[in-house]
C-alpha cells in the first residue's frame, strides 16, 4: 500500500504507550491465535496514526481523534463494575440443559422485528450467553478460543467436535480472508489486541431458515476502580475489539444478524445511537474495532445483516471481509445509524468461479455525525458477479463519505461487478462526498459504478404537496421512499419495518424550508473516475458533470 | 364564483427583471359544478397558469389576485390549496421512487379529513376507483409515476383527483396519451363527480375530442399569457378548424 506523506505526528510507540507487547501477549489464546497477535504488533510499531490527508482516510475528519487517550480493553476476567445487564451472564455455572434463563436478549432481539433461531451474546468481544429457542439450538457450532461452546448451549445436539477442532487451528473464516486493503494502525491494534474471535459455523449441507442473532454489546466503560490499570486517568478513551467469525460449510445455507450496540442500551430499551443528538461534535467516549469474517463453502449461501446503533459519541472504525468460494452467494446489508464516527471497510473476495456477492449498506446521519464507507470488491474467480449499492442521507451538520473500489484480478474472465452508490442531502450544513475506483487487470468483464449526491427533488415534495399532503409528511415519504429499495432487499427479513420506522423517525419534521425552484430538479447518475461531492445548497454533482451552482 | 382570477401577472421566481412575465393580466372565472375548457398555442402559460393557481413555488404573483371560495390563494402554501380543495393533475406527473402510489393516497386522504371517517375504507375506495379509472391494480402498489406510460400517468390522476373530492379540478392535458377507451373512462368519471360533488373542472387541452365528451358551459382561449377569446364548444370546434392563427 502507498502511504500518503501525511507528516509526521508523533512516535506511535508515544502515543499507544499503553498498549504494550506485554498486554498482547498476556492475552489467552492458542498458538495460530498469538502468533497472529505478534504480526499484527510489528505493524502497529510501525504505524502513524491515520490523518485526514491520508487518500484512504480523505475526507474522515479522523483527525479529531486523540490517539493520545486510547486505552486497551481490560483483560480477561476484570470484568467492569456497574454494567450487568444480562442475568446470569457466568457461562461456566450454566449447566448442561438447563433451560435457557437469557430471554430478555431474544426479546429485545425481537423488537427488530427479528425471530431468532439462537441469539449470541458477545460482551466487549467476548461470548457472554447463548440463548436456544424451546424447540432447541440449530446444528451449527458457536465457540471461542477460550471457551467450549457445548457447555453455553446446553444442549447435546451442537457439533462439539468443532469447538476442539477451532483451539488447534486457525480456522478458514480467518485464514482465508483476504489481508486488509488498506493496514494501518487500527488493523494493527485490533489484530494485536483481538481477545479472540468468536466463530460461528454452519456444518456441511445444513441449512438454517431462522436467522442467527449475535448481539455484540459494548460496555463502552474505562476501567476504573479496583480493576483499573495503573496507569488510566479520567479522560481515557477504551478500545474495544470485537470479532466475529462466520464459516459457511460447502452447500449450506443460514442467515445471521449481528447487532452493534451499547451494553446499557439493553436496561434503558431504546438505544441513544448518533441521530438522537449526542453527536456534539466534541466527546469521544469510546472507539470499537469491530471485526466481521464471512467465509462461504462451495455451493453456500449467507444472509447477513449488519446494525450498528452505537451511541452518537463513540468511533467505530470497522472491517466487514468476506471470502466465497465457488458457486457461493453471499448477500449482506451493513446498516450504519450511530456513532459520532463511524467507518466500515466492506472487502469482498469473490474467490471461486460463479461465485457472487450482493452488498448493500444503508447509513443515516445527523448531527455532527460521520459515517466513512469504503468498499473493494474483488474478483478473484471467473464468471463471478459483485452487485453493490450503498444509500445514505445526512442531515444536520452530518458528513458522508463513500469510496469505493472494483479490483478484476488477471483470469477472473466474464466477471460483472457494479457498483452504485446514492446520496441525499437534508440540510444546509450537511456534505457528502462519493469516490468510485476501478482497477480492472482482465479484459473480457463488464464494470460499471455510478454514484448521485443531491437534495431531496423539490418537484417530489411539489407533487406530494399538491394532493394535500404538508412538505415535512411530503419530505419524509420522498426520504422512506429513497430507502425502500435496499429496505426491501434485505437478506434477513423482518427488520424492514423496524428500519423503515427508524428512517422515518429520523426524517424527523424539523426539516429546513427545501429550496425549492422551478426545474431545478434531477437526481442524476453518472459514471466516472471524478470525485464528487455536493453539500445541501441546492447543488447537485454527477460523476461526469461539473454541476455547478 | 368559485375561482376568480382578477388581471393575474406571474413570472418565474427571480426571473431578471425585462424578461416580461408569463401571465399578463388575465381574467378568468369559474362557477361551482360547471366544466370550462382552456385551449392555447403552445406556450401560451397554460401550463403556468395552472401552477400558479396550485402555488408552485417557481411562480410568483407580480399583480392581480387568485381567489378560490372567496379565499385570497396568495401567501397560501401548495397544500393549503390543495386541502382547500383545488386539485391539480399536472401535464407530467412526477415520479416519487419508493413511495406507492397507494401510500400517497393514503397520507393525503388521512390529512384532508382526520375527524371525518370514511364510510368505506380508503383501502376498498382506492381499488373502485382504480376500477372505474380503468387503472391496472397492481399499480397501486408501485411507485408513484415511475415508469408508466402516458395513459398509465392519467388514469393514476384520476384516481387521485377522485379519492381527494375536490372542489375544483384543474386537469392539464389529461386527454394526452390516453386511448379511445381512457377519454371515455376518464370523461364518465368527471361527469359523476360534477353531478355529485359539484365539482368544477378546468380542462386545459389541445384536443376537442375529450370537449366533445364533456360538452364545457365555457371555452377560453389564452394566447401570450392572458385570454382573448370565449365562448362554447362552436369556438372550440372552430378553433380545431382554423388554428389560433387568428389570435396572433
Amino acid at each position: 500500500m502507498e502511504r500518503a506523506c501525511s507528516g509526521y505526528r508523533g512516535d506511535p510507540a508515544v502515543e499507544l504507550n499503553r498498549f504494550t507487547k506485554e498486554r498482547s501477549t498476556g492475552l489467552a489464546g492458542p498458538a495460530w491465535l498469538t502468533a497472529r497477535r505478534i504480526g499484527a504488533l510489528d505493524l502497529l510499531a510501525t504505524s502513524d496514526p491515520p490523518s485526514d490527508a491520508d487518500e484512504n482516510w480523505r475526507y474522515s475528519g479522523i483527525d479529531a481523534l486523540d490517539f493520545g487517550l486510547l486505552a486497551p480493553p481490560s483483560l480477561p476476567g476484570t470484568s467492569l463494575p456497574g454494567t450487568s445487564p444480562l442475568r446470569a451472564t457466568e457461562p461456566a455455572t450454566s449447566p448442561p440443559g438447563a433451560s435457557p434463563p437469557f430471554t430478555p436478549v431474544t426479546d429485545l432481539v425481537r423488537k427488530f422485528g427479528i425471530s431468532p433461531s439462537i441469539t449470541i451474546v458477545i460482551r466487549d468481544g467476548r461470548l457472554a450467553s447463548i440463548e436456544v429457542p424451546e424447540d432447541g439450538p440449530p446444528a451449527i457450532g458457536v465457540a471461542t478460543c477460550t471457551q467450549p461452546s457445548a457447555d453455553l448451549l446446553g444442549a447435546g445436539d451442537v457439533p462439539t467436535a468443532f469447538s476442539a477442532r477451532y483451539l488447534a487451528t486457525e480456522p478458514a473464516a480467518l485464514k482465508e480472508m483476504p489481508p486488509p486493503e488498506w493496514p494501518d494502525l487500527f488493523t494493527a491494534l485490533h489484530d494485536a489486541f483481538d481477545p479472540g474471535p468468536v466463530l460461528i459455523a454452519v456444518p456441511e449441507g445444513t441449512e438454517i431458515d431462522k436467522p442467527i442473532a449475535v448481539l455484540q454489546l459494548v460496555t463502552g466503560q474505562r476501567a476504573s476502580n479496583k480493576n483499573a490499570p495503573d496507569d488510566s486517568t479520567a479522560d481515557d478513551v477504551p478500545v474495544t475489539i470485537t470479532t466475529l467469525a462466520i464459516e459457511l460449510g460447502a452447500s449450506s445455507r443460514a442467515s445471521v444478524i449481528e447487532i452493534a450496540m451499547e451494553a446499557t442500551t439493553l436496561n434503558a430499551g431504546e438505544s441513544r445511537e448518533g441521530a438522537s443528538g449526542t453527536g456534539d461534535g466534541a466527546g469521544s467516549r469510546s472507539v470499537v474495532l469491530p471485526a466481521t469474517y464471512q467465509y462461504l463453502g462451495e455451493g453456500a449461501t449467507l444472509g447477513y445483516v449488519g446494525l450498528q446503533i452505537l451511541p452518537g459519541d463513540y468511533w467505530q472504525v470497522g472491517r466487514l471481509a468476506s471470502c466465497v468460494q465457488a458457486d457461493a452467494k453471499l448477500s449482506s446489508l451493513s446498516i450504519s445509524l450511530g456513532g459520532r464516527y463511524a467507518r466500515l471497510v466492506t472487502e469482498s473476495m469473490l474467490a471461486g468461479r460463479g461465485s457472487s456477492s450482493e452488498l448493500l449498506a444503508l447509513y443515516f446521519g445527523n448531527g455532527s455525525q460521520v459515517h466513512d464507507m469504503r468498499t473493494v470488491q474483488q474478483h478473484g474467480g471467473s464468471h463471478t458477479k459483485s452487485n453493490l449499492l450503498f444509500q445514505g442521507a445526512v442531515g444536520g451538520e452530518a458528513r458522508s463519505v463513500y469510496s469505493g473500489l472494483i479490483r478484476v484480478l488477471n483470469g477472473a474472465v466474464k466477471s460483472d461487478a457494479f457498483q452504485t452508490n446514492r446520496n441525499l442531502i437534508l440540510s444546509d450544513g450537511a456534505r457528502a462526498d462519493s469516490v468510485p475506483n476501478l482497477d480492472i487487470q482482465e479484459n473480457d468483464v463488464k464494470c460499471s459504478h455510478a454514484s448521485s449526491i443531491g437534495p431531496i427533488d423539490p418537484d417530489q415534495v411539489y407533487y406530494l404537496e399538491t394532493r394535500g399532503i404538508h412538505p415535512d409528511e411530503a419530505r419524509r415519504l420522498v426520504v422512506t421512499g429513497f430507502f425502500r429499495e435496499i429496505v426491501g432487499r434485505s437478506p434477513v427479513s423482518g427488520i424492514g419495518e423496524w428500519l423503515q420506522a427508524k428512517v422515518e423517525r429520523h426524517t424527523g419534521p424539523s426539516q429546513p424550508a427545501a429550496t425549492q425552484a422551478a426545474g431545478d430538479a434531477g437526481g442524476g447518475e453518472a459514471g466516472s473516475d471524478a470525485p464528487v461531492n455536493a453539500t445541501g445548497q441546492g447543488r447537485q454533482v454527477t460523476g461526469m458533470s461539473s454541476g455547478g451552482e | 364564483m368559485l375561482l376568480a382570477i382578477r388581471s393575474l401577472v406571474a413570472a418565474a421566481s427571480g426571473a431578471p427583471p425585462g424578461s416580461g412575465p408569463i401571465l399578463d393580466g388575465l381574467d378568468l372565472e369559474l362557477e361551482e359544478g360547471s366544466v370550462h375548457a382552456l385551449l392555447g398555442p403552445n406556450g401560451s402559460g397554460k401550463s403556468t397558469f395552472a401552477h400558479v393557481v396550485m402555488g408552485h413555488p417557481g411562480y410568483e404573483i407580480q399583480s392581480g389576485s387568485v381567489s378560490f371560495a372567496g379565499v385570497d390563494l396568495e401567501g397560501l402554501a401548495t397544500w393549503q390549496r390543495a386541502r382547500l380543495g383545488v386539485f391539480l393533475a399536472p401535464q407530467q406527473s412526477t415520479p416519487v421512487p419508493g413511495v406507492p402510489l397507494r401510500e400517497a393516497i393514503a397520507a393525503a386522504v388521512s390529512l384532508r379529513s382526520p375527524d371525518k371517517p370514511h364510510a368505506t375504507s380508503p383501502e376498498v375506495m382506492i381499488s373502485a376507483e382504480a376500477q372505474r379509472a380503468g387503472l391496472d391494480m397492481a399499480l397501486l402498489s408501485r411507485a408513484l409515476n415511475v415508469d408508466l406510460s402516458g395513459g398509465e400517468q392519467k388514469r393514476s390522476e384520476v384516481v387521485q383527483m377522485s379519492m381527494l373530492a375536490p372542489r375544483l379540478a384543474i386537469l392539464d392535458e389529461i386527454d394526452s396519451g390516453l386511448d379511445i377507451d381512457g377519454i371515455r373512462a376518464v370523461t364518465r368519471r368527471l361527469r359523476e363527480l360534477v353531478l355529485e360533488n359539484n365539482m368544477a373542472v378546468l380542462v386545459v387541452t389541445h384536443r376537442t375530442r375529450i370537449l366533445e365528451e364533456l360538452n364545457p358551459r365555457r371555452v377560453h382561449i389564452m394566447v401570450h399569457g392572458r385570454i382573448v377569446d370565449g365562448g362554447g364548444m362552436d369556438l372550440a370546434r372552430s378553433i380545431e378548424a382554423t388554428g389560433f392563427s387568428a389570435y396572433r
